[in-house]
């Protein structure tokens, strides 16, 4: 009931807010912590200290303790030399971006950083992605390290996570200095696969198509023997008929490679996401085998093929159908 | 972020808890009862076992057993839960189970808050300099587990927090002291309970046989006297303290009437003067104050009493003017109708007071009341017979009370001894020590001396408090120790009234004029005090030194009070307002906290770039000038190659930096630095100094 009060008045200062850091901290790849990056703020342990200190005070007026009360000061000075210390800590850190890898609709993305220091060791660094899961790292005798962090993908097509967040308590935890940096990331979303009972290939295009026999390595139908070269696979070789007196044969299998299908759109049920995800689906079925395989979507075709390049060229396709904006 | 509150401590910063709470809880053992550190031993125990992984967490069970326990033990220990000994108990209670059960992030920031805490409450307990040193490696300890707690998990160096907390508590200190100084003190917002019921030694105000003897084993200090101008010599130097006049076969107590000063401060028995007022000159005076009569110049004095938990305080007679120095202590001081110094409240914290005495004075010299008088021979009916018979006979052979009293002297004198362990005395106590044993010490005197006289018809008293003192010549102050506890008598003679008579000052009159601590060191000092090997000259001075920082140390920092603030701030800039305060506040702070970050920005600052790669940079900027930047990551030759072709007119001078540039990436360092300085530079660089000059002139 309260949050729901508050939530218009929230979301319209989280909008300025978000405008105003638009302007102060702009996007790029690589960012150093300067002054117009960090923020500081007392964390919850220091609004404790900060209590603490206020009932020492109060002990020391109270009995008229001197030294009481020299404790209390000393722990105020305490809290203000760390303000000094917590800032310094993350002050000149360097975020570069180093990569990223797509990821489908609804699971983890991975995105990989390089975060480096100056000569100061700088120590309990948190960073993360606004609902991903948070990476410690310290930078005390490596100058630079790589981390992996993991953003959860809401939208397909080209996605721009929310700010870096990047923040340390050290080093009593009183305070929390932190940045939101923009590194400009783009990720490609691929859609979710959905598993569709048939497989969405275009009639007269089938596997009613004769075979051809192809050779390939890793196949597992046993076609007939071939005499053996030095340098092939000691796994093939024919040890029973050699063992019979013939000469060392290899023996060799085959796969059979149906004729090039065609996953088509109009073969497909279902809204546009639907239809995707299934395309998702066989598309990374079909690149298990060795088959041949083309996409047709409205107004795009892709030529039969095979390969790593060619399952991505289509799961980018199929990541980017429709999908005007570019930004997200 | 959640994750700081969801992560378990890492594994150093148990053994920082361990250290630091040991450090912090190890002083309040003597105010613990017995239970309470079993507890902790418990407790400890268990942690250890934890941290190795040999026990688990204790059960729920466990835990509610415990803590029943724990309050069953409280509630017998303290009754109710008033005083600061029951408070505390219950926060190191809280502490301890606390820590039992004490897992995550959370559970140990209140366990080291709690730490901090308890440093404080400490100071309620004692205020000397050594524990001001130990608190502040309680706050090292402290501060290091919290800062372990923000280590990483495999950093197994607990050294790194050491250094960082001990540099984090250094500069603290200089704004601590700012804020000590300026910071404005309040005064109490409202009563609170204070240490007490445990006392230690210190003055009673009765006195029955083997009471001073105990007194006079404690080497602790009873109070401290800077005279202004003239010291008086060492014998009359007695420091007088309750006076005694009603006797029962065996103690001493107060007279009913100044038991209950405030009963019958109706009828005059105490005088409040304010402060600084002369007594006499006061139109109201009561007819006893004015009776008294001072026959010399008063000497001032300031003395610095140690907690007493009581009432009376001590003094020079005769008192003229009195003053307390310590403020916000709502304490007012009253002379007595014994001429006695008096409190309106028990002395819990150390008092500061200056006096102005003349020591040589007559009072009651008139005449005594109806009341005083039979106050004065007051005995116990069916005691000391063999005394009084005595007693009566020597009085009718004697010419005068003068004589008399010379004869009881006398009689001290022949075969008496002074000993600080006399032996057990029976029901007769006077009888036995006066016509038997006749060894004893300064109580044994003065109670068989005032019986002598009373039984003669001589109205006596005994009078309890110090006598003497230790002169310490580094300060110019005096030091009176509890072993310094002493007990006289007076007895009234018509035409001079009462007259101070120190029976053990003729049996050993070199206890009035030096020191028992002098006399008898073994007997008076712990084998590990310094006062015991006084003897040695070194120790001597060692000792006097150290008990001079003492001093400072509480008439500095104990004893800072707001007036003492005032007087600094304005012996620092004159008139005080708040504006200076503030600007003198900003401008040490601006200091410190700029010092401080001038250094966390210097060993932050960039690692310095090799030579060759800063007149590679300069070669850059300049043809940056000219519109030709490098792209992050291209190759220096790529960009040289580029730069080429955009400003022909200086491809030659480009290919010869670039020639020399590239020779001089495959060498050995170009420079040699010794100690941070560049002391040889190497011919190559030379020379690609003087190509980038040549490159400069062409692109003009």
């Amino acid at each position: 009931m309260i949050r729901r009060l508050f939530a218009a008045p929230l979301e319209f200062y989280q909008a300025r807010f978000s405008l105003w850091l638009d302007k102060r901290i702009k996007p790029a790849q690589c960012q150093k912590l300067d002054n117009r990056r960090l923020f500081i703020f007392p964390y919850r342990a220091g609004w404790g200290f900060i209590v603490l200190t206020f009932f020492l005070w109060l002990l020391g007026t109270n009995y008229e303790n001197n030294l009481v009360l020299g404790l209390s000061f000393f722990l105020v000075s305490l809290f203000i030399v760390v303000i000094f210390h917590t800032f310094f800590n993350l002050l000149g850190l360097s975020v570069q971006y180093i990569a990223s890898s797509p990821a489908f609709l609804g699971e983890d993305a991975e995105i990989e950083l390089e975060v480096g220091r100056e000569q100061q060791a700088k120590e309990n660094i948190v960073l993360g992605f606004k609902g991903g899961a948070y990476s410690k790292v310290d930078l005390i005798d490596e100058a630079t390290r790589r981390v992996k962090l993991f953003v959860p993908v809401k939208q397909r097509g080209w996605y721009s996570p929310k700010r870096l967040q990047l923040e340390s308590y050290f080093p009593l935890g009183l305070l929390r200095c932190w940045s939101w940096l923009d590194l400009d990331i783009k990720l490609l979303v691929y859609p979710k696969s959905i598993a569709s009972p048939t497989m969405p290939v275009v009639n007269g295009c089938g596997a009613d198509e004769e075979g051809v026999i192809q050779d390939v390595e890793g196949a597992e139908d046993f076609h007939g023997f071939k005499s053996y070269q030095s340098g092939m696979s000691l796994k093939h070789i024919a040890w029973k008929q050699y063992a019979r007196g013939q000469k060392l044969m290899s023996k060799e299998f085959v796969g059979y490679r149906d004729q090039s299908l065609w996953l088509d759109w109009a073969e497909l049920e279902g809204d546009r996401e639907r239809r995707l995800s299934n395309l998702c689906y066989w598309v990374l079925r079909l690149a298990t085998t060795d088959q041949l395989y083309g996409l047709r979507l409205p107004g795009q075709e892709y030529s039969p093929s095979t390969g790593l390049e060619h399952k991505l060229q289509l799961l980018k396709a199929l990541a980017l159908f429709e999908c005007e904006r570019g930004g997200g | 972020m959640a994750i700081v509150e969801r992560y378990l401590p890492p594994r150093n910063s148990q053994l920082w808890l361990l250290v630091s709470l040991a450090l912090v809880l190890l002083p309040f053992i003597q105010h613990l009862p017995l239970w309470l550190v079993v507890v902790w031993a418990v407790v400890v125990l268990w942690r250890w076992q934890l941290f190795y992984g040999r026990w688990s967490t204790p059960g729920n069970w466990i835990k509610v057993v415990l803590v029943g326990l724990s309050f069953v033990g409280l509630g017998l220990s303290f009754g109710q839960f008033q005083g600061l000994e029951s408070m505390t108990s219950l926060l190191i209670l809280a502490l301890l189970l606390k820590w039992l059960e004490q897992q995550r992030l959370r559970d140990t920031l209140l366990l080291v808050y709690l730490g901090y805490f308890l440093v404080g409450v400490q100071f309620l307990y004692e205020q000397s300099l050594v524990m001001t040193l130990y608190a502040l490696l309680c706050l090292w300890g402290l501060s290091s587990a919290l800062i372990s707690l923000y280590q990483p998990q495999g950093h197994a160096q607990p050294k790194s927090a050491a250094k960082l907390s001990s540099k984090l508590l250094l500069q603290s200190i200089p704004l601590m002291l700012l804020l000590f100084l300026i910071m404005p003190r309040l005064g109490n917002l409202w009563a609170l309970p204070s240490p007490g019921g445990n006392a230690k030694t210190g003055m009673s105000d009765s006195m029955s046989p083997g009471d001073f003897s105990k007194l006079s084993k404690s080497g602790g200090v009873a109070f401290r006297v800077s005279f202004n101008g003239r010291r008086p010599p060492q014998e009359a130097l007695y420091w007088r303290g309750p006076v005694l006049s009603l006797f029962n076969g065996r103690q001493w107590v107060q007279s009913f009437a100044a038991q209950n000063i405030s009963r019958f401060s109706g009828s005059r028995q105490v005088v409040w003067p304010s402060h600084g007022q002369s007594l006499r000159s006061d139109p109201f005076a009561p007819a006893w104050l004015v009776a008294s009569k001072a026959n010399s110049p008063p000497v001032e004095y300031t003395i610095t009493l140690e907690p007493t938990y009581q009432t009376w305080l001590f003094s020079l007679p005769l008192v003229n003017s009195l003053q307390v120095n310590t403020q916000g202590q709502d304490m007012n001081l009253g002379v007595t109708r014994d001429f006695r110094l008096t409190s309106s409240k028990p002395i819990n914290q150390r008092l500061m007071y200056t006096l102005r005495s003349s020591t040589d004075f007559y009072i009651n010299a008139k005449g005594l009341s109806q009341q005083e008088r039979k106050r004065g021979l007051q005995l116990p009916a069916n005691y000391n017979p063999q005394t009084r018979a005595n007693a009566q006979q020597w009085r009718e052979t004697s010419a005068s009370d003068e004589d008399y009293i010379e004869r009881v002297l006398e009689h001290y004198r022949q075969t008496f001894i002074y000993t600080l362990e006399p032996p057990k005395l029976g029901k007769h106590t006077v009888d036995e020590f006066l016509w038997q044993q006749q060894q004893g010490f300064c109580e044994h005197f003065a109670s068989s001396f005032v019986v002598m006289m009373r039984a003669a018809g001589i109205p006596a008293r005994v009078v309890t408090g110090y006598q003497g003192g230790e002169y310490n010549a580094a300060d110019n102050y005096l030091v009176i120790h509890q072993y310094d506890a002493h007990a006289w008598t007076e007895v009234w003679l018509p035409g001079k009234g009462w007259v101070r008579i120190d029976p053990t000052a003729a049996v050993a009159p070199e206890r009035v004029q030096q020191s028992l601590g002098d006399l008898q060191t073994e007997g008076v000092e712990g084998l590990l005090s310094l006062g015991r090997y006084r003897h040695l000259r070194l120790v001597a001075q060692l000792r006097q030194e150290w008990d001079a920082v003492n001093y400072r140390w509480h008439q500095l920092v104990i004893g800072f009070d707001g007036e003492e603030q005032e007087r600094f701030l304005w012996s620092l800039m004159g008139d005080v307002s708040p504006l200076k305060i503030i600007l003198l506040l900003l401008g040490v702070a601006t200091t410190v906290l700029g010092l401080i970050s001038l250094h966390l920005w210097w060993r932050n600052r960039p690692e310095p770039l090799n030579p060759i790669d800063r007149y590679f940079l300069r070669f850059e900027q300049l043809l940056a000038r000219r519109g030709v930047s490098r792209e992050v990551g291209e190759a220096p030759n790529h960009f040289a190659d580029k730069a080429k072709q955009t400003l022909p007119k200086s491809a030659n001078a480009i290919d010869d930096f670039m020639l020399i540039f590239n020779q001089a990436q495959y060498q050995q360092p170009p420079i040699k630095v010794r100690k941070g300085f560049v002391i040889a530079e190497s011919r190559i660089l030379m020379e690609l100094r003087k190509a980038l000059k040549v490159f400069r002139k062409s692109t003009r």
